[in-house]
Parts: structure tokens; C-alpha cells; sequence
């Protein structure tokens, strides 16, 4: 007998035990049965032996060979081998396993069976919430991954795998931080305020931790479900997608040992933006500051302020003027200031840098320690009684930039006992156990080294040099010298090099998850489960800021901050599962808990005494200490019917009320529901088409509900604590109520074409969805006389579920193998989505919402832009022109179009772009040949803008000292001049180079995300390891990104904004895989 | 197997699946935060509340580094104006300001902090406003919270009304729009009101308060009492050309507040103990204001970059004028290299006309009290409502008192009319250089900006050195956000 225990209820193994127990007649009559079946086989045994492989001839570990008619049954090894003594003379074999098609073969010895892969979708088992069920009954949509999707590439953050795994699946490329997170959107946005993320469940139940935290090589699959027949059992936590992530369990019959170890470089993924050189950079900042004088409110003669600008002149009018080396403060050439752009603006011909190899401060702030190792040791087995499966693992991933770094320790227990038939039970603990080195990056602090390197002019060493000769300024111990610029006008007194490296930051974070479930079960059909899960997330955080630079100075000052997160699910649960001749029904009722706790305890103090010790006690003065406590509370009842006729007709239902303690009590509780059919035509008598092996389509509609995003308690009007006068104490106003608030609630329609044809050589899906969002949360502003808090959003906002959008699209997935040979084979999957986001209802009071350059009014995405438009820059003064719809003293008329040279008067209205792409997908290629196959994954987006901010902010001149961008070269100039780039001027930023549509780009982009090579080594050089299997591999992380402008991270966000973050890193690894 | 067992199992699961919790299971609330209701319940609780606002006059406010409560708006106000001057082209705080750029672009943080700020005083006093009445508590406490609410509205109007509006003109036309009238808690959203519905406003929010903060004796000088609102009163009388009342009110806000020694004058301004001063917060470590402070960009020894690279230097034309023997001359370095009584952080840049008239007590620490009124303006603007009413003798012997305690040789002033409403102006630039006071003076005033003639640099000005009476850019932009979030209902000054 063999069943394996997991940590859901499985539908389909319910039906392996049922026949376990039927067979086994209570757990009584085993005796007398099993003397039956000997006394049989007395006369007529006979031992079968075979191998069992894929299509490709690679061994199938753990398949399920049964005799048919019998409870005999055995797996095979990681050869692939099985044996099975005392089967009857005649008897036919049961070959089964999951993900293959069972295939029934008569005993024999010395078999030769060959399973197809799961192109045979039909049997694939599909794990949905609280249960299992398969491909051909399942009325929803869901993606799956599996292990071998994970288990060669790289990966230090599991989410990391969902980028291109499926239609439906939006990912952004995560950040170059060590163990960063993807950010993931199923099947559009739903919701403006409150989150769109999905949500994240870990074998059975909603994991409120860091997904960084699980081991990539612990997972078994990961499925995603994306329509509302699968997610409304997660009633208010559903509507977003599920993203459900099991993990690996042992297998009855088998006990193996696996060894992996992987080494890789990491490299910076994506260059800089294209800049202009030192040579290039002075002459413009000499003419930005001409034109400044000169077009600006001095109104200084142009001859005048060329010389003013060159530093020949330095008074005009009785005022005072510094030359532009007076303003940049560097004069990094080997020429006298006054000397290096002569009166019209040209460059000293024998200009040359003192110091040319210390000018790239991005590459100097990108010398981190650039690896990646990665170890695992894991163990399974187990007999009918029991299963275990357990592995330890250790990840070093050090980034590209200085100090980033992460060390990671996993451990997994998951094990499964049947110690009598009618008793099941399981535990699955982990432990993580994570350094990291978090980085100062996103923003615009001075400490953002993607920011400062970004914009720092290329006239600035990174280190001291001597002003005359252009020598490092070596210390008393030889060193160089950092040069903290205080002479700069940008970041000046600032280094974020030094910064970095002399400030110290450290995480520690340690994760405790536990899953354990027990099983009675009363009759044939009738089961009781209770299942409880506790997770607990620490991190505490440590900071120390150097006394000599930056905001720690002048006395240096430490921070520690810890937090714990703790979560439990309880659950409990009758299950009813039995069939009527071909009739097949399952049911399931249940009520759960959840709970969610978050404490967070911080000090910080200042004035180091001792130095050394960045212990708080070693500081002289507190400047905080501070606590919180919040809770978060869910009881639900669920209940949940399938039925299908033959697996030909299936239909499902599902209820779920939820209450939800972030709500006013009048408003907590709801229902969620959904019902959902399928038909397998193929299995129709007048389905005649032969070569298609499996065409289902199938239905679904439901309600789900989003909660995310919304605080603890956004419905409450609170005053915030702690805000003291001195020793007295004191609260000031932080929320205004809302108690009608609820939850935001998706109406989820999906309609899907599932098919297999060829034996399996070609399938695939075609789904049409149309999620329409209903009570949808807007934080409607408040007038800002109305008042506001100084942190947070400032003015006042009110959640309040007004307004409705909704989410329609069409999802393709196709998967060939193209070529199938002997030798050779090639496969291709690709997938294609495309979806329209629509606002169809806002407050009546609040029909257009302006959210930064974006804004919600009925008819619009949630992403469309608007703004600005830019028309053009005047050819006579170089001014930039935008549009506007009316006439002013500043306004003028050109052709059909009203422009101004005012930016305040040009009004902002939707440019009819968005950041939303016309279509998306990916496309994964697999050729195999012989012992050797290569996987290689690209993700692509066609259409929808990007707002390159930081492409704007290295587009005009003013701020002196920061560095610009090559197309500036395109600058008007002088009357006449027809170009797109306005001319530059210090004093008239926001007219010159506000945002506006002048700085949208395209947002297609074509990207090379993953490049798999691996080779199995012969069985005949593994004897002298006495290992089964090995293999070896290489491959490489973010390889290439093809897109409009070089630099712009077009692929780290959905909202199209591009920040001064820690870009994608690329990496490279190599690796091997032993199995004992 | 035992049925017994199996069937006392199946019940125990039945009753656990179908079992609820209890009934408050589902109730949460935030532990670093108080409901609404139960922050209103007793006058006790309500002084928490009023605590809130003061704390809010020294925090940070929309994270951003230059705007430390009240003391982001005299930042603001001396940088828009000729007396502060920027030394170098290095660090960019206040620069586009310093440039009479940023008050006229309805995105930026001036605009928006300047509004916001008093706004959200004005909404947090109007929750007291509208819940003291119905507390538990004594009367006595719920007139002292009416009190202090009713002059923290009317001085935060006042602040306002003056940037966002037009000046006002006694007996003028004050019907230009100036900002929303919001006087208790609402959701309709309100148009702006007049310069003149606003100023109404504040004086009967003044008078009634005056009348509740009678006898009050305040616990420390974070507080209003009837002093500060009479101050209050004198600077909006001044403001509104009522002469009169400005100096009846000016001369009794200032009993009790007597002239500091010279000693305490080169002390630092950094300690609301001082005898003169009238109203400041006080500043503890442990609610330190890092880089926000208002001495991490106007004091001469904190560590910070504003301070190492671009110290703010007074106006040589205003320091060429002050007499060798007045105490206020030391407050400045002439010549850029007095090292001994002008510490610089280090590494610090020095430069002519360096100022040491705010400094931190503790080098490592950026805290330092900040004063909001010191008796000497009251004297100050006793002496200008005399002088601009024509009592010039009245007003001399007024701005000697002021003038002879800071300087020893100082005879009383034999100027009148103009001339001695000029030294009075002269004196109150010396005197409140640095406290937040000059672009409010130059707009009441209908004074030109003129930044000519001394240590302006045009570079560093953008070439700002004069703005003419009447130039639209007198009056700051509304905030696009109040225009967004009222769709248009607030309309913008003109562009």
C-alpha cells in the first residue's frame, strides 16, 4: 500500500485511501485477504522488473508501479528501477505518477516503460486552497510551477520563479538586493488604494511572512490561482490571485540523499544612463549659467554675461558676479579657472583631466562582493506508516553595490505519519535564519548611491586629489583620501561612498513556521481534519551613523529596532468525499480563525562615548524609544461542493463568510461565493477528432473580497500618542472615521478553452477573463483647510468605497514540442496576455482624483497619465511650450493648439497614455540533446509609457553641479534653433523642464531573463561516487534588457516610474546536483 | 476500532467546525493611538490635545529636512528677504527660495508647508473647540483650551492670510481672496474668503480669547496666556495699519518681559529661560529635531552641511549701519576671521559677515529653543505704531528703551516722521535679524525687496535684487493639491 501524507487535504488521495481502506476491509480482515492472495500465488509468482523513464530517457524517480486488482505496489528508485515480487501470472501493472500519464502494462521482467509528461495535463494534480483535485475537474484558472522550474536557476528569492511563468502573471524584474522580491499582479490592478498584491499561502495557509524567507529548493510547486471559483474560499483575502506555494515531502518506497551546490558572480544587470563627459559637461554648465544671466531676471547683455560666465568679468552693475568655476566649485582640467570655457563657450583646447580615473562614482560605489553560493543537503523517504523529508540549506548572495549582502540559513522537518488507517497526521516546521546588510538606495537621500552616482556632475573625484597636479592626497598611513566635497554645490559635504562604508547596518532576521494537520477519519467517506499553522517573523534591525559624515555627525548615532511578527491559522474541518456508479461527489464545511499580531520595540540614541561599540549604552543622549502593538483578526465558515459526472461534467460551489476585525462592527461581516462548471468534450461519444487527446472548457463566477493595503484599523478616527510638549504629554489628530467602511469586492468572471493534442506534443489554454471591482476604496483628499497630519499623506484622506473598475482580458498559453527525436528534441511554451483596466465609476463628489501624474475619472485606467503636455520648444528663445485650453498674457495661438511658456498655466489633462502595455508574456524555449539541455526564458511587454523621472532629472540645469544626460547636446542654442530640448537655464527649472510629456517613454521592452544549461553525466562515471544521479549546470540571471532608452528600469514597476533604485543584478552561476 | 471513540470524535468535530468565537474576538484597537472620542472625553485629555499643537510648532513637517515646525516659515521669511545672505552656491536648502522662485510654483514644499502647516493647527484646535464644552472637567480648564485654541487659529490665519493674500490696506480694498475660512470641524469643502473676512476672523477669535485667558497663569512659555495673545494682537493691528491698538496692545504684552543683559545677548538664542523671551518651544533631547532644526542652518556651530558649506550671513548694508557700540555688532564677523569668537564646525567654511547670534548649546546636538516673541518687538512695534501715528516724541522715548539697553551710547532719537519711522525699521532689522520677521515686514509695509549695494551675489540670487511694490510675486501660489482636492472650488492667485 502506498499514500503519501501531505500537508493538505488531497482530493486524490482520499481516493487512494478509500481504496486502502475498502482493501483493507476496516483493518480487520488484512489477514485473511493477504492469506488469499498468497495461497494464489503459491503456484503462479513470478518477480516483474523494469525501468521506468520520461520521453527523453531520463530515470523517473518515485513512480507509483501497482499490480492491478492488488495492493501490491512499489516505486522506483532514482534509477528509475523497480521490483515487485510475488505478482500473479497474467497480471497487469498500474504505472503511475504525478505529472505523467498512468499507463497500464502486463508484468514482465526487464520492462522498458516510457511515461509521457505532463502534457498530458488531464491527470495533473492541482493543488487548491484546503484540498487538491485535478486538471480535468477543476473549473478554475490556475498556473502551475514546479520544482524543476526552480531548482537550476539561481535564485535566492522563490518569488523570483513567477516572473514569466504563466498569462496572467505581471512581474516586475526585482531589485539587485540580495533576496528582493518581485512584485506580482495577477490578471491586471483591482484596486487603486488598498493593495494589489496577491495573496501568498504556504502549504494550505496565508503566510503573513517574508517570502525571502523560504528556501527555493524546499518548494515543490507553486500554483497560481487567478479566478474567483479557486480564491473565493479565501473569501476577503482572495481577490487579488492566490499564490499558493507547497513544499517537498517525502515519498513512500524510497530513500534518497541529495547534494547541491551552486557558485555564481553577480554583476551589475543594467548600465547607467548615457552622460556626458567632463569635456562635454563644463562648456554646458558655462552656457546654463550664461543663459541664466542673460534670459533670466539679471537680463545681463549676452557679451557681458559670456564673460561673466568664463570669469572674466566679475561685476556688472554694481552687483557682484562669480565666474561658472566659482559656481561648480571644481575645476578638475589642468588649466587656470578662469581658463577652461573661454567667451563663447568653447572648451581650452589644452584642457586635460588631473584626474580621469577617479571621475565614475557608480562604479566605484558598485564594488561589493559580487558572488553567490548556495548549498543544499536533503533527505526523504518513507514506508505505508510514515514519510519524512528534510533538508538544510545555506545561501550567501553578496550584490554588486558596497555592503549589500545577505547570508541565509534554512532547515525543514516535514513529516507524515499513518499509524493507523482511519489516523493521519503531519508536521512541516521550518527555520530561517538571514543576515543582511540592508542598502540605502531609492529616493533622492544623499546616502542613495544609485542616486548620487547617478547625478553627480563629471567633474567630481570620489577621492582628495591634489588641485594643481591631480595626485591622490594620501593619508598619514598612505591611503587615499575620500574628498567629502564640501565645495560641491550638489550632495556637497556629503559621500555616499564613505557614508556607506562607514555606517553600519544589519538585519537579522530569523522565521519559525509551523503546519500541522490531523486527520480522523469516521467512515469510508466521511473525515475530519483540523489543521493549525503558526508562523513567527523576527527582525531585528541594527543602525549605526559614523560621526565624521553625514546625518550621524557630528556624534555619531545608533538605532535598533526589532519586530515580531506572529500569525496563526486554525482551522477544522469535515470533508466528505464518495461516489454513486459514475456520479462523484466531495464536500467540505469549515471554520477557521486567523490572527495576526505585530509588535515593534525601538531605541535610538546619540553621542558616541567610546569608539567602537555601537551598543545604545555607549551613547550619550536618548532621542527615542518607542513601542506598538497592533492586531489584526478574521473567523470565517466555509463551505465547498464538487460533483462531476465521469469527470465529464463537473460542477463546483463554494461559500465563505468572513468577518474581519479592520471594520466597524456593522460593517465586518460578508459573504463570498462562487460556482463554477466544466466539460470535457473529449470524452464525449460524438467527439470524434482522434488526435485531440483533451479539450475541456470550462466556466466559473464569484465573488471575492480585498482587504489589503488598509492598516488596521482604517476606519477609526484616531489621535496619535506620543506627540509630547516637552514633559507634558501630548496627541494630535491622525484619522477622520469611516465606520460604513468595507471590504473592496472583485465579481470574477473566467471563461477557458483548455486543450492537448498530438499525444500531448501541443497544448495549451485560452481563458477570457473580467474582473469588475465593486465598492472599490478611495482615499478621497480632503480639503487641505480642512487639515492633516505632518506625516503620512499630509492632508486628510478618507477610505470610502465608492466607485467600481474592472479588469477584462484574454490570456494564451501554448506549449509544443516542436521537435521530438531520438537525440534531440525542442520545446516551446509561450504566453501572451493582453487586458484593458477601466474606472467605471468615481465619487460624485470627486469625479477626477489627481494622483502624482496620474488620475482616476470614470473611463480611464488607474494608470493613465496626466499631466502636462509639451509642445515644443519656441525656436526664438528656446522656451519650452506647453499646451493649454486657455488664453493668457503669457498663452498664445499656434495653428489648432493654444500654447504657453508658462508651466503653472498649462493645465494638466490625460496625454492618452498609460503605463498599462497593450499585451505581455514570455516565452521559454527547452532543447534537450542527449545528456544535455538548455532552458531560456524571455518576458516581453509591447506598449504603454514609462515617466522617466530620472531621465528628466539629468535633462535640464538647475542644479548646478549634477550631471546630464547625452541628448542634451540637442539643446536649443540660439534663435533659430529647432529642436525638442528647451534651452537650459539655473533659474527657470520649472518652466524649462517640469514634468510633463515631454519625459514619457515607451515602455516595451524585450528581456532575456534566464538561460539554463545542464548536463546529466553518464552513469558510467558515477559509479566511483556510488551517486545515482548527477548533473551539472550553468546559468544566468537577467541577462539582457532590449528597450527605448539604455539605463531606464523599465521593468521594475507597473505604474510606469522609474526611481534611483538598486537595479536588477545579473548573475551567473554554475552548479551540481548529486543524488545518492 | 472502537465506536465509541469514533462517533465522541465525530461529535467533538462537528462542534469544533462549527463553533465562533467569542464575540469580541473581531475587536481590535491601535495601542500607539487614542479613538477620537475617548481623546475628547475630559478636559485632561483635551490638554493632551492642545499639547499636540505645540508639539507640532517644533516638529518636522512632511519629512522635509527645511521645514521644523514654525521655524521653516522664519526660515522662509528672512531668506525671501535682504537681510539673510547665502555665502556660497553649495547646498541647495532654501536656495530656489533665496531665488523668489519656489513660493511661485503652486508644486512646491514652501507653498504647500505654509498652507498645510497652519492648517492642520487650525484643525487640530477646532476638535477643542467643538468637544471642550462637552467634557468632563473643570470650567476653568475649558476656558484656558478655548483660549489657547482661539489664538493658535487667529495667529495661524494671521501667518497665512499674509502670504496667500493681498496686503492689507486700512480702509483700502480688502476683498482679494485669501484662504478658506474653516472655523469648526466639517467635510464641505469652502472656498476662499476675503482678506477682510479673514482678519475679521482673527480679531474676534483674539478678543474672545483674551476674554478666556484672563488670570491664567501659564505652566511654561509654550503656552498662551493673555500676554502672548495681546502680542498677537499688537502684530495684527500693526499689520492692519490700527496704530492705536497696536501700541496699547504691544506695551502691555510686554509687562513683565524685561530687556536681556548683554551677556544673555551673546549667548546663543537657544534657551526659552530667558527673560525676555515671551513664547517658544522647548526642546529636549529626546524629541531632538536632527537635521530640521532651525540651528542646523542658522546657528554658526552645528555640524551640518548648510552650516560647513553655506552659513547664512547678515546683509553688509544693514550691519555697515549698526554703531561700533552696540551689543548687536558682535553678533557678526566682519571680516571672516575671528576664529576666537566665531567657531565654525569643522572643516567648516568662514566667511565675511558670519553670524554667531544662534548657537547650540551642545555641538553634538542639533536642539536649541527658538524664539517666537521677545519683548523687544513688542517695544519695536510700540515705537512704530507711535512714530506711523504721528507721536513721534512718544515714540522715540518707546525705541529708546529698546535702543540704549543694546547699545550704551545710544541718545535718544531726535528724528521724526519719516526719518524716525525709518531708525525704527533700521532697529527692528537689527534687532529681529534672523527670527522670521522681514518678508511679512516688507509686504506690510509695502516696502520694496532690495537686495543692492552690499554682499548679494548674483549667482547665488539669480539675479533678485530688487522686487518692485506691487509685483505679483508678493503673493504666494495656493498649493495645486487644495486646488486638485477641491476640484477648482479654491482658486489660484494669479500666475
Amino acid at each position: 500500500m502506498n499514500f503519501t501524507l501531505c500537508a493538505n487535504p488531497c482530493a486524490t488521495h482520499w481516493r487512494l485511501a478509500l481504496t486502502a481502506f475498502v482493501l483493507a476491509g476496516g483493518g480487520l480482515s488484512d489477514t485473511v485477504y493477504g492469506s488469499t492472495v498468497r495461497t494464489e500465488n503459491i503456484i503462479l509468482q513470478q518477480t516483474a522488473t523494469g525501468r521506468v523513464t520520461d520521453l527523453q530517457g531520463n530515470p523517473l524517480e518515485g513512480v507509483s508501479v501497482k499490480v492491478k486488482g492488488s495492493q501490491l505496489s512499489t516505486v522506483t528508485d532514482a534509477q528509475g528501477r523497480f521490483s515487485l515480487a510475488n505478482v500473479p501470472q497474467g497480471a497487469t501493472l498500474e504505472v503511475s505518477s504525478i505529472g505523467f500519464t498512468s499507463i497500464e502494462i502486463a508484468a514482465g521482467v526487464n520492462l522498458a516503460i516510457q511515461l509521457a509528461d505532463q502534457m498530458s495535463v488531464l491527470e495533473e494534480v492541482v493543488i487548491i486552497p484546503y484540498g487538491t483535485t485535478t486538471r480535468a475537474t477543476y473549473t478554475g484558472s490556475v498556473a502551475q510551477i514546479g520544482s524543476e522550474a526552480i531548482d537550476k536557476r539561481p535564485l535566492t528569492n522563490v518569488a523570483n520563479a513567477l516572473v514569466g511563468a504563466a498569462p496572467g502573471i505581471q512581474s516586475s524584474v526585482a531589485s539587485g538586493s540580495p533576496g528582493a522580491t518581485p512584485e506580482v499582479r495577477i490578471r491586471g490592478f483591482g484596486s487603486i488604494s488598498a493593495g494589489n498584491d496577491a495573496l501568498y499561502v504556504v502549504d494550505g495557509v496565508p503566510f503573513d511572512g517574508n517570502i525571502s524567507s523560504l528556501n527555493p529548493d524546499d518548494i515543490e510547486s507553486i500554483s497560481v490561482l487567478k479566478d474567483a471559483a479557486t480564491t473565493a474560499l479565501y473569501g476577503s483575502r482572495g481577490s487579488n490571485g492566490v499564490i499558493m506555494i507547497t513544499t517537498k515531502k517525502g515519498k513512500a518506497g524510497r530513500n534518497s540523499l541529495n547534494f547541491k551546490a551552486t557558485g555564481g558572480i553577480v554583476e551589475r544587470g543594467l548600465p547607467e544612463y548615457d552622460r556626458v563627459n567632463a569635456q562635454q559637461y563644463y562648456p554646458l554648465a558655462w552656457e546654463i549659467y550664461r543663459n541664466t544671466l542673460h534670459y533670466g531676471s539679471a537680463g545681463i547683455p549676452l557679451d557681458i554675461a559670456n564673460s561673466i560666465a568664463s570669469g572674466l568679468t566679475n561685476e556688472y552693475d554694481g552687483d557682484d558676479y562669480e565666474g561658472i568655476y566659482d559656481l561648480l566649485g571644481y575645476n578638475p582640467f589642468n588649466v587656470a579657472p578662469d581658463a577652461i570655457v573661454d567667451v563663447n563657450g568653447n572648451l581650452n583646447p589644452n584642457a586635460a583631466l588631473l584626474y580621469a580615473d577617479d571621475l565614475d562614482w557608480a562604479d566605484q560605489a558598485a564594488q561589493g562582493g559580487k558572488s553567490r553560493q548556495n548549498y543544499q543537503l536533503s533527505y526523504d523517504g518513507g514506508n505505508d506508516k510514515s514519510n519524512f523529508f528534510g533538508s538544510l540549506g545555506y545561501t550567501e548572495e553578496q550584490g554588486y553595490l558596497i555592503k549589500s549582502s545577505l547570508q541565509r540559513f534554512n532547515a525543514r522537518v516535514n513529516v507524515g505519519a499513518q499509524p493507523v488507517s482511519w489516523f493521519n497526521t503531519g508536521l512541516n516546521v521550518s527555520g530561517t535564519y538571514t543576515r543582511t546588510k540592508p542598502e540605502n538606495t531609492g529616493g533622492t537621500s544623499f546616502i542613495n548611491p544609485f542616486y548620487i552616482s547617478r547625478f553627480i556632475a563629471p567633474i567630481y573625484p570620489v577621492h582628495l586629489h591634489d588641485p594643481a597636479t591631480g595626485e591622490y592626497v594620501l593619508d598619514a598611513n598612505g591611503n587615499r583620501q575620500y574628498d567629502f566635497g564640501d565645495g560641491r554645490p550638489f550632495a556637497g559635504g556629503r559621500h555616499t561612498i564613505f557614508e556607506n562604508l562607514n555606517d553600519d547596518q544589519l538585519q537579522i532576521l530569523g522565521a519559525l513556521g509551523a503546519r500541522a494537520f490531523a486527520e480522523v477519519k469516521f467512515t469510508p467517506w466521511l473525515k475530519f481534519r483540523s489543521n493549525i499553522a503558526f508562523d513567527l517573523d523576527d527582525r531585528h534591525s541594527r543602525t549605526y551613523d559614523n560621526p565624521t559624515l553625514g546625518d550621524g555627525a557630528p556624534s555619531a548615532r545608533a538605532y535598533q529596532n526589532f519586530y515580531r511578527r506572529t500569525s496563526y491559522t486554525f482551522n477544522n474541518g469535515l470533508e466528505y468525499e464518495n461516489r454513486f456508479g459514475r456520479h462523484h461527489l466531495t464536500a467540505l464545511a469549515l471554520h477557521e480563525v486567523y490572527a495576526y499580531k505585530y509588535n515593534n520595540l525601538s531605541g535610538s540614541r546619540s553621542g558616541i562615548i567610546v569608539e567602537g561599540i555601537t551598543e545604545l549604552p555607549n551613547f550619550a543622549n536618548v532621542l527615542g524609544v518607542s513601542s506598538v502593538e497592533d492586531n489584526v483578526k478574521i473567523e470565517s465558515y466555509l463551505a465547498r461542493v464538487n460533483y462531476d459526472f465521469d469527470q465529464k461534467y463537473v460542477l463546483s460551489a463554494s461559500i465563505r463568510r468572513d468577518g474581519n476585525s479592520r471594520f466597524h462592527p456593522d460593517f465586518r461581516w460578508a459573504n463570498f461565493w462562487s460556482v463554477g462548471g466544466a466539460w470535457n468534450i473529449e470524452k464525449e461519444n460524438f467527439f470524434e477528432a482522434s488526435w485531440v487527446d483533451y479539450l475541456k472548457l470550462r466556466v466559473s463566477y464569484g465573488s471575492v473580497g480585498n482587504d489589503s493595503g488598509l492598516g488596521e484599523y482604517p476606519y477609526q478616527a484616531l489621535y496619535t500618542l506620543g506627540r509630547n510638549n516637552a514633559g507634558e504629554p501630548g496627541f494630535v489628530q491622525a484619522s477622520l472615521p469611516n465606520d460604513s467602511l468595507t471590504w473592496e469586492t472583485a465579481y470574477a468572471f473566467d471563461l477557458g478553452l483548455e486543450f492537448s493534442a498530438f499525444k500531448g506534443r501541443l497544448n495549451g489554454a485560452v481563458e477570457f477573463f473580467n474582473r469588475e471591482t465593486g465598492g472599490l476604496i478611495f482615499p478621497v483628499p480632503q480639503q487641505l483647510a480642512h487639515g492633516g497630519t505632518y506625516n503620512g499623506s499630509h492632508h486628510f484622506e478618507i477610505d470610502m468605497n465608492i466607485g467600481n473598475l474592472y479588469n477584462r482580458g484574454v490570456e494564451v498559453q501554448l506549449n509544443g514540442q516542436v521537435v521530438k527525436g531520438d537525440n534531440f528534441s525542442y520545446t516551446a511554451a509561450l504566453n501572451w496576455t493582453t487586458f484593458k483596466n477601466r474606472i467605471t465609476r468615481m465619487p460624485d463628489l470627486q469625479p477626477l482624483l489627481i494622483n502624482g501624474n496620474k488620475a482616476y475619472s470614470e473611463g480611464h485606467s488607474i494608470y493613465d497619465f496626466y499631466m502636462r503636455e509639451f509642445y515644443g520648444v519656441d525656436p526664438e528663445t528656446g522656451d519650452a511650450l506647453y499646451l493649454t485650453d486657455r488664453l493668457s498674457n503669457n498663452a498664445r495661438i499656434i495653428g489648432q493648439d493654444t500654447v504657453t511658456n508658462q508651466y503653472n498655466e498649462a493645465n494638466l489633462r490625460y496625454t492618452g497614455d498609460s503605463s498599462i502595455p497593450d499585451f505581455y508574456g514570455s516565452m521559454n524555449h527547452t532543447f534537450a540533446y542527449k545528456n544535455i539541455s538548455l532552458g531560456v526564458q524571455f518576458t516581453y511587454q509591447v506598449g504603454g509609457k514609462v515617466y522617466d523621472g530620472a531621465y528628466a532629472s539629468l535633462m535640464h540645469g538647475a542644479t548646478y553641479g549634477t550631471a546630464l544626460h547625452t541628448d542634451i547636446l540637442n539643446r536649443w542654442r540660439q534663435p533659430g534653433d529647432v529642436t525638442d530640448v528647451p534651452r537650459l537655464d539655473n533659474g527657470n527649472q520649472t518652466n524649462q523642464s517640469g514634468a510633463s510629456t515631454r519625459f514619457l517613454t515607451s515602455a516595451s521592452y524585450f528581456q532575456l531573463n534566464s538561460v539554463v544549461l545542464s548536463y546529466n553525466l553518464p552513469k558510467s562515471w558515477l559509479g566511483r561516487f556510488k551517486a545515482d544521479r548527477a548533473s551539472i549546470y550553468l546559468s544566468g540571471e537577467n541577462l539582457a534588457l532590449l528597450s527605448a532608452r539604455s539605463g531606464m528600469n523599465v521593468s521594475g514597476s507597473f505604474d510606469g516610474s522609474v526611481g534611483n533604485d538598486y537595479t536588477f543584478s545579473r548573475i551567473f552561476s554554475a552548479g551540481i546536483n548529486l543524488s545518492f | 476500532m472502537n465506536k465509541l471513540i469514533k462517533y465522541s470524535l465525530l461529535g467533538a468535530a462537528l462542534f469544533t467546525t462549527m463553533v465562533s468565537c467569542e464575540k469580541d474576538f473581531l475587536q481590535t484597537a491601535p495601542t500607539d493611538q487614542v479613538n477620537t472620542d475617548d481623546a475628547f472625553s475630559t478636559t485632561a485629555n483635551i490638554w493632551a490635545a492642545l499639547n499636540g499643537v505645540h508639539r507640532t510648532m517644533y516638529s518636522q513637517i512632511f519629512g522635509r529636512q527645511a521645514q521644523g515646525g514654525q521655524s521653516g516659515n522664519m526660515m522662509y521669511m528672512d531668506v525671501l528677504g535682504e537681510d539673510v545672505v547665502f555665502s556660497s552656491a553649495a547646498n541647495s536648502w532654501f536656495r530656489s527660495e533665496y531665488r523668489w522662485i519656489s513660493h511661485r510654483d503652486a508644486t512646491s514644499d514652501i507653498v504647500k508647508y505654509n498652507y498645510l502647516f497652519y492648517f492642520m493647527i487650525i484643525g487640530n484646535v477646532n476638535m477643542i473647540l467643538a468637544n471642550v464644552d462637552a467634557a468632563e472637567g473643570p470650567d476653568d480648564d475649558k476656558a484656558i483650551l478655548k483660549g489657547q485654541s482661539l489664538v493658535y487659529r487667529a495667529w495661524s490665519y494671521f501667518q497665512m492670510v499674509q502670504l496667500y493674500g493681498k496686503r492689507y490696506e486700512a480702509g483700502g480694498d480688502n476683498s482679494g481672496l485669501a484662504v478658506p475660512l474653516v472655523t469648526q470641524p466639517t467635510s464641505e469643502i469652502k472656498p476662499r474668503a476675503s482678506v477682510e473676512e479673514v482678519y475679521a476672523q482673527i480679531n474676534a477669535d483674539l478678543d474672545a480669547a483674551m476674554q478666556y485667558l484672563e488670570g491664567y497663569s501659564r505652566a511654561n512659555k509654550s503656552h498662551f496666556d493673555l500676554n502672548i495673545a495681546k502680542g498677537i494682537k499688537a502684530r495684527v493691528a500693526l499689520t492692519q495699519q490700527n496704530w492705536a491698538l497696536a501700541a496699547q496692545m504691544a506695551h502691555e504684552a510686554r509687562e513683565g518681559y524685561p530687556l536681556m543683559s548683554h551677556d544673555e545677548y551673546l549667548s546663543g538664542f537657544n534657551d526659552y529661560g530667558n527673560r525676555e523671551w515671551m513664547w517658544a518651544s522647548h526642546i529636549q533631547s529626546d524629541q531632538t529635531n536632527y537635521f530640521y532644526s532651525f540651528f542646523a542652518y542658522m546657528s554658526n556651530n552645528y555640524n551640518s552641511t548648510a552650516i560647513r558649506t553655506n552659513p547664512k550671513l547678515i546683509f553688509s548694508v544693514l550691519y555697515d549701519r549698526i554703531s561700533p557700540t552696540d551689543i548687536r555688532k558682535q553678533l557678526w564677523d566682519p571680516t571672516g576671521e575671528n576664529e576666537a569668537e566665531f567657531p565654525t564646525p569643522p572643516n567648516g567654511a568662514r566667511f565675511p559677515y558670519y553670524s554667531r547670534k544662534f548657537s547650540v548649546a551642545d555641538p553634538g546636538m542639533s536642539i536649541g529653543d527658538v524664539p517666537y516673541m521677545r519683548g523687544a518687538e513688542m517695544y519695536l512695534i510700540e515705537a512704530e505704531a507711535l512714530a506711523r501715528s504721528g507721536q513721534d516724541g512718544d515714540a522715540a522715548a518707546v525705541l529708546y528703551e529698546l535702543a540704549s539697553n543694546r547699545d550704551p551710547e545710544y541718545t535718544l532719537s531726535s528724528n521724526t516722521g519719516a526719518a524716525l519711522i525709518e531708525e525704527i525699521m533700521f532697529q527692528r532689522r537689527a534687532e529681529l535679524w534672523g527670527e522670521g520677521f522681514r518678508f511679512y515686514d516688507l509686504k506690510r509695509t509695502n516696502s520694496p525687496l532690495d537686495r543692492t549695494g552690499g554682499n548679494h551675489n548674483g549667482s547665488y540670487t539669480n539675479g533678485v535684487f530688487e522686487v518692485p511694490v506691487g509685483d505679483i510675486r508678493w503673493e504666494f501660489l495656493i498649493p495645486q493639491d487644495e486646488i486638485n482636492n477641491t476640484n477648482g472650488v479654491v482658486v489660484q492667485n494669479p500666475i
